[in-house]
């Protein structure tokens, strides 16, 4: 029992330590810093993907922002020659770029699910172990727990079978029952312990968890990184320089061991890198507006620079031309054989850098080669090699310990100085006496340049391009002096003792002062300035032009049309005084001076337009006779115009009448004349185009006066014309509408037939309506003979026949009533006598009186169709039938007569 | 194309014709003066390779010994590749090429190299036999016969050696 607790105790306590330790290996974030911190470069190196890359670009986006200066200072250098490029290219990318970026996300979705499809079954895998182990524990526990069940049994057989000799046993036994509550304790640990290997499992299996914690600790492991790389490299730079000091051998042993590259920089480089290029694609709103507060003054800083810079040299070469101090320079360069440039650097400038090498230090192979436009440079590879030479040999020739090197080398007013890091040497060209300071600028060039191309300059093989973003840095070596100018020199000739030289020196000088003054820059400008808008200015045309004396002189030609050159100078804010003009008067060709020259002589109208195009005048518009004459004889002889088209330009009258033509498209039957600018319209036009374009006229400008009493419509027109044909008699109306003419009316035959016979003789109408002419004469006469044939037929009475009777009747008292009509236009009378008749049945009187009735039923009824009682008159049978044995029922009938009355 | 540089030393004893061959190379000319080059003298040349290929040499002529000096041991720094001068007429210079060699890979490292047999238009003064160059030749080494003055092979050895440089990474 003892052992089997034991050996419990051991397995779970060396267990229980494993986890604390783990535990505090995890909960403790200064140590996983310090883990993460270690593998971070090399991860980060591994996983150079696009994933890291997003998830960088925030924070690297941030830092940016947060201090864009830093930034911008580093780029700003590369991107100046390249900005313009850049935004010219921008455009042309910024397709390519977003279909670029569509395909890294697809890259970037396929990764991910990569990820899940690999690293969480490999995760699951060993939590499945995990669980495995902690099974089998389980399963030897309860393995032991049942031995120890079979102990207890083996043991009371034990005890019966040989319970004398083993009660001491037993006792032992009994001992060791007590120690089972401690095992339980134990048991308990054991769960405990298990609990805390679930915690962990759990913690382990939440990537999320782990993210999170990752991305808290990711900034601290970064930041100690960066440290341990920072202090790695100064302890490497440290070691280094001490190294070199030793030997030489010693140092090629040592140099693979010093790894002060920065890893972490090395590392990052790529990934943020790529993760600013993404984000610039992404929202480039975001860097520019972070880096243009800095960039856009920096830009127009560098243009001011040079500006700046170029007005200095051009100020002092002008000055050292024409200055005493020049004229003895230059009998100094005669005397000496040097150039003047030379000697005018000797004399201005403190020390100027003319060229910097950057050296491959164990190839000497040239790197990077900066110098002065102004100088001559012999072939810098040689040079360079030269310079690795010169040291090998100095250092090898007269350092004992080897470990001393050349650090300057004089050549006349030259002094080479040499700097060295691990990889390269600087080697600077410093024309006069370099001060302290540039040993220290170069070092720190040198550092710089280490530190961020250390892995370049470590494995160079001779391909300078790769290291060509050095060029920004070491421009920026090319430094120089100038010395305090003149002011003292001036001073020294007011020395007491030439006093009266120098009255005489003053006077020259301030001669020379005041003329170098005048012929500042600034003048020099406005001059240039002065003559560049002469010569854009048409119609002055500069020959030629000089500076005499501070005065500006100039010959030309001058167009008498042309700007006053006074004007352009007084806008210009320049003295008429220092300026001599001397203009020849000439005639430019210039399309709007011909025109203006034109428009002077001939002042046109503001009638007429004209225009100059490739020597081409074209003239529109009108103007009276007189003036287009005066045109036609000068335009002959007119230069400047090679074609001259004056098909539009017409006498006022004819312009007038073109126009309206034009404007109004009058039809054929308006006749339209002008004169002196007065329209006089005559003939018809159709209502339409009286309403709607006759009113356009007043759009033509230039009419004096419209006539238009003689315009008639067509339809008035055409009524006049049919009146005057056909001459109605007054009861005839004619009416023209829409040109169709309408004639009516009620004539006699006479003048009816009179009528229609000159109906022919119309023209001009659409269509000719007389069906409302009545010959009314004929119509009654018709209309008489219609009435008399109708017989109306009654039944044995005096009642109709049948219904169709009335119908009859009906129309039949139309008939009467319209003959009344026409019978009163004819200034007759006339009267109806209706006469009943029968058939020969029954007696005389009986008949008679049917006849009678039958007679009178019609008259009654012929009044209640209007007819008035007065025109209506009952005949009287001649002849009444009767005694006839068959009914006759034709004769059962009324007849009409229609009688003249006599008045 | 980034044109690539590449340092080369002239290595051999003296006046074996190093200088000579640098100059027939760089300058196109010969002169029979002998001038002892002390320390190291240095020319470029930019050569197209037949493959279009641009480099730059820088040529690192080394005073010329039969044993490495501590001095032309710094020389020796970064060279991408060395031409080993042997003087045709002079046996001994063979020798010493071959022990230079050895000291050279020992200083710098296995570096293409090509054995200069020079002095190829006094070729009847010659004291180096075909079997000598044979089984040299068998060891792996390239050899070519050079004349610095007449000017045959010289083109060939420093294209030949760009070549090998360019190869080796």
């Amino acid at each position: 029992m003892d052992d089997y607790s034991n050996l419990r105790a051991l397995l779970i306590g060396e267990q229980q330590q494993q986890l604390a330790h783990l535990e505090n290996r995890l909960n403790d974030p200064v140590q996983r810093c310090q883990e993460i911190s270690e593998i971070l470069p090399d991860a980060l190196q591994r996983n150079q993907t696009v994933e890291l890359t997003s998830a960088l670009r925030s924070p690297v986006t941030q830092v940016v922002q947060n201090d864009p200066k830093t930034f911008a200072r580093a780029i700003l250098p590369v991107m100046m020659p390249s900005v313009r490029n850049t935004v010219a290219e921008a455009f042309k990318t910024l397709r390519e770029f977003l279909k670029e970026q569509e395909l890294k996300i697809n890259e970037l979705n396929k990764r991910s699910t990569i990820v899940d499809k690999q690293v969480l079954p490999t995760l699951q895998s060993q939590l499945l172990t995990f669980e495995e182990t902690l099974k089998t524990l389980q399963s030897l526990l309860k393995n032991q727990e049942s031995q120890l069940g079979e102990l207890v049994e083996r043991s009371t057989v034990v005890d019966k079978q040989i319970l004398p000799v083993l009660q001491s046993q037993l006792k032992a036994i009994e001992s060791d029952v007590k120690t089972l509550p401690a095992l339980f304790t134990r048991l308990q640990e054991f769960e405990d312990v298990r609990k805390r290997f679930l915690a962990l499992e759990t913690r382990l299996n939440d990537a999320e968890h782990q993210t999170q914690a990752l991305a808290n600790l990711l900034p601290e492991a970064i930041r100690q990184a960066t440290e341990q790389a920072q202090t790695a490299a100064m302890s490497a730079m440290k070691k280094q320089a001490e190294e070199e000091q030793k030997n030489e051998e010693k140092l090629n042993e040592t140099q693979p061991a010093v790894s002060f590259e920065p890893d972490l920089t090395e590392s990052l480089q790529e990934p943020v890198t790529q993760c600013i290029r993404k984000s610039i694609q992404n929202d480039a709103n975001v860097f520019a507006n972070a880096l243009f507060p800095i960039m856009g003054p920096a830009i127009r800083k560098s243009i001011n620079e040079s500006l700046k810079s170029l007005v200095q040299s051009i100020n002092t070469s002008v000055e050292q031309s024409l200055s005493p101090k020049g004229i003895g320079w230059r009998l100094e360069a005669l005397r000496t054989g040097q150039s003047f440039a030379d000697i005018v650097l000797q004399n201005t400038v403190v020390y100027r850098v003319d060229q910097v090498f950057l050296i491959h230090r164990e190839t000497g192979l040239l790197i990077q080669h900066h110098h002065r436009e102004d100088i001559e440079v012999g072939d810098g590879d040689a040079v360079s090699g030269m310079l690795t030479a010169i040291q090998d040999f100095t250092r090898d020739s007269f350092s004992s310990t080897k470990d001393e090197e050349l650090d300057s080398i004089n050549v006349g007013q030259f002094t080479v100085w040499l700097e060295r890091g691990p990889y390269a040497v600087l080697a600077c060209v410093v024309r006069g006496v370099a001060p302290y300071k540039l040993r220290a600028t170069m070092k720190e060039m040198l550092e710089a340049i280490h530190a961020r191309y250390g892995r370049h300059l470590e494995h160079f093989s001779g391909d300078p391009t790769l290291l060509d973003g050095c060029r920004s840095l070491l421009s920026k070596t090319l430094q120089a002096e100038l010395k305090p100018e003149a002011k003292k020199e001036k001073k020294k000739l007011f020395s007491p003792t030439l006093v009266v030289v120098s009255l005489i020196l003053l006077g020259f000088l301030g001669w020379w002062s005041v003329n170098a003054w005048h012929i500042s820059y600034v003048q020099h400008q406005q001059f240039n300035l002065y003559l560049e808008t002469l010569r854009q200015t048409t119609g002055l045309v500069v020959i030629e032009s000089n500076v005499d004396k501070n005065i500006l002189k100039i010959r030309g030609l001058r167009d008498p049309l042309a700007i006053n050159p006074h004007e352009i100078a007084e806008q210009q804010h320049l003295s008429p005084d220092i300026i001599q003009a001397e203009w020849s008067p000439y005639q430019t060709l210039a399309p709007e001076f011909v025109l203006k020259r034109l428009q002077l002589v001939l002042s046109p109208p503001t009638t007429v337009q004209m225009h100059l195009q490739n020597t081409q005048l074209q003239v529109k518009g009108f103007a009276d006779a007189a003036w287009i004459k005066a045109f036609e004889q000068y335009s002959q002889g007119l230069i400047g115009a090679l074609q001259i088209d004056s098909s539009q330009l017409l006498e006022r009258d004819a312009y007038l009448l073109q126009q309206t033509k034009t404007l109004l498209q009058p039809p054929p039957s308006v006749q339209i004349n002008v004169k002196n600018g007065n329209i006089e319209m005559l003939g018809h036009a159709p209502n339409e185009w009286l309403e709607k374009q006759l009113p356009n006229l007043k759009n033509i400008e230039g009419i004096q006066l419209v006539k238009k009493d003689n315009l008639l419509s067509t339809d008035q027109h055409l009524h006049q014309q049919a009146v005057k044909i056909l001459a109605p008699p007054a009861n005839v109306a004619l009416q023209v509408k829409n040109e169709v003419l309408f004639v009516q009316g009620d004539v006699d035959t006479k003048n009816y037939q009179t009528l229609i016979k000159k109906i022919p003789q119309l023209q001009g109408f659409k269509h000719i309506d007389h069906s409302q002419l009545v010959d009314i004469e004929t119509a009654s006469e018709q209309l008489v003979q219609k009435i008399e044939k109708s017989q109306l037929y009654f039944g044995e009475e005096a009642d109709f026949v049948n219904p169709e009777q009335l119908a009859a009747l009906n129309t039949l008292a139309q008939e009467i009533q319209q003959l009344f009509v026409y019978n009163h236009r004819l200034n007759k009378t006339m009267q109806l006598k209706i006469t009943g008749h029968t058939d020969g049945l029954g007696t005389q009187r009986r008949n008679l009186q049917l006849s009678e009735a039958r007679a009178e039923a019609i008259r009654d009824k012929l009044q209640t169709f209007g007819l008035e009682k007065k025109h209506l008159i009952i005949g009287t049978l001649e002849k009444v039938p009767f005694g006839e044995a068959k009914a006759d029922l034709e004769k059962r009938t009324v007849t009409f007569v229609v009688v003249e009355k006599a008045s | 194309m980034a044109v690539i540089q590449k340092k080369i030393c002239m290595i051999g004893d003296f006046s074996v014709g190093k200088t000579s061959l640098v100059a027939r190379y760089v300058r196109q000319s010969f002169s029979d003066k002998y001038l002892t080059t002390v320390g190291v003298k240095i020319d470029t040349k930019s050569v197209t390779l037949p493959d279009q290929r641009e480099a730059k040499l820088v040529l690192w002529d080394i005073a010329g010994a039969d044993r490495l000096t501590s001095a032309s041991m710094s020389y020796l720094r970064g060279a991408a590749g060395y031409l080993l001068v042997i003087d045709g007429t002079r046996r001994p210079t063979w020798d010493a090429a071959l022990q230079l060699r050895q000291e050279v890979t020992k200083q710098i490292g296995e570096k293409p190299y090509i054995l200069l047999l020079n002095k190829a238009d006094l070729v009847e003064q010659w004291e180096i036999n075909e079997d000598l160059i044979s089984s040299e030749r068998e060891n792996g080494a390239s050899i070519l016969k050079t004349s610095a003055k007449l000017g045959s092979g010289v083109e060939d050895a420093f294209t030949l050696l760009t070549l090998k440089m360019l190869d080796v990474p």
